[in-house]
């Protein structure tokens, strides 16, 4: 072969692997797949307020307050006399915009012999019952000097009360 | 031989040779040949269509918006949760529109909660077992060959977390996932 014809040899194999490199660099593909979620409700049962809203005999309400968050609420109450009494109210909004329901009620008292001279109580709210977006629920807590004299009862004596509410999603 | 049959002579030799100098310069020619090579075959991974699969999209989940880019490189999807449980569920076809069979080489997926507006760090998935917002996917795995002619429908589903008991954090109201899917030729041997 003369030095012609090699070199359009040389310069046409250099073409073809120009050609080869670069086909080889476009055999691939990324695909993208871009979302977005977004969460549209909200979730917020909460205790709007307390009060002392019926107060018997002696009795007296030291302190009412909601916590924080608004998912706890307390209260200190003296009694002085047999049957003195006070009713707490307690205002629970559902102010999400999902629907609720009181699935479970648990109510524990330190001190609930039958002999026990304070005792606690409670109504407006029971288990199932269902608390509708933007609607409130109210719940009493009666708390009682059931003994029949104060002079046989501990200066100190004291009963604690502890009441959850459970709710969760009306579906 | 006489003066003027001398002259006719040398006149004729020198036609004769300016004859001879013009027709051997025509007789020069360049000859060429030319050529083109192409390559003929095609390279053509697409997605082809994005839907939301109704059955298997449960509760109150919604799907707003589906899009397939121009180029089939893209898709875009937009969905709404309301209570945990919730799916949305789409179906991604990607087809092989090419004359060269294809291989998944590579699968990434990034999610980020965005619900200030503001993208926040990847999610380490540690982080999205217990995100109000879960994104996965089913259908499609890492070295899938892809035929020429063939399609491959997989599923991306969206869930509100069942296991979330309270109101997401503002962040966590919205989420984003960006799917990468990267195919390559499928070189056998």
């Amino acid at each position: 072969m003369n030095k012609k014809g090699k070199k359009i040899l040389i310069a046409g194999l250099f073409i073809f692997m120009l050609i080869l490199f670069t086909a080889y660099g476009v055999f691939n593909a990324n695909l993208n797949i871009d979302g977005t979620a977004s969460i549209s409700s909200k979730w917020d049962i909460h205790i709007r307020s307390i009060i002392a809203d019926n107060i018997i005999g002696n009795a007296k309400s030291l302190s009412a307050s909601v916590g924080d968050s608004g998912l706890s609420a307390t209260f200190e109450a003296n009694l002085i006399s047999p049957k003195d009494s006070i009713t707490y109210k307690v205002i629970i909004i559902n102010d999400g915009t999902i629907d609720a329901k009181l699935s479970d009620i648990n109510f524990y008292q330190s001190q609930s012999g039958d002999n026990a001279a304070i005792k606690y109580s409670y109504s407006g709210v029971d288990i199932n019952d269902k608390l509708a977006s933007g609607n409130t629920a109210e719940l009493q807590i009666t708390v009682t000097f059931t003994g029949d004299s104060a002079e046989e009862v501990d200066d100190d004596f004291e009963n604690q009360l502890k009441l959850i509410l459970s709710y969760v999603q009306d579906k | 031989m006489k003066q003027k049959e001398k002259n006719m002579v040398i006149v004729s030799l020198l036609v004769l040779t300016l004859i001879m100098i013009v027709g051997y310069s025509a007789f020069n020619a360049n000859l060429k040949i030319r050529g083109v090579a192409r390559v003929s075959t095609r390279w053509n991974v697409m997605i082809t269509q994005i839907d939301v699969n109704k059955a298997e999209t449960t509760g109150e989940g919604v799907s707003k918006a589906t899009t397939l880019g121009e180029s089939g490189l893209s898709a875009v999807f937009e969905s709404s949760l309301t209570s945990p449980g919730d799916t949305v569920t789409y179906d991604v076809t990607i087809e092989n529109k090419g004359e060269i069979e294809a291989k998944l080489d590579d699968m990434i997926l990034e999610q980020k909660n965005i619900g200030t507006g503001v993208p926040g760090e990847k999610l380490t998935p540690e982080q999205i077992a217990s995100n109000p917002i879960v994104y996965s996917y089913k259908g499609i795995e890492k070295d899938d060959v892809l035929p020429v002619s063939e399609q491959k429908t997989f599923q991306v589903v969206v869930q509100y977390n069942p296991n979330a008991h309270n109101q997401p954090l503002p962040e966590q109201m919205k989420s984003s996932l960006v799917m990468t899917l990267s195919y390559v030729q499928n070189v056998k041997g």
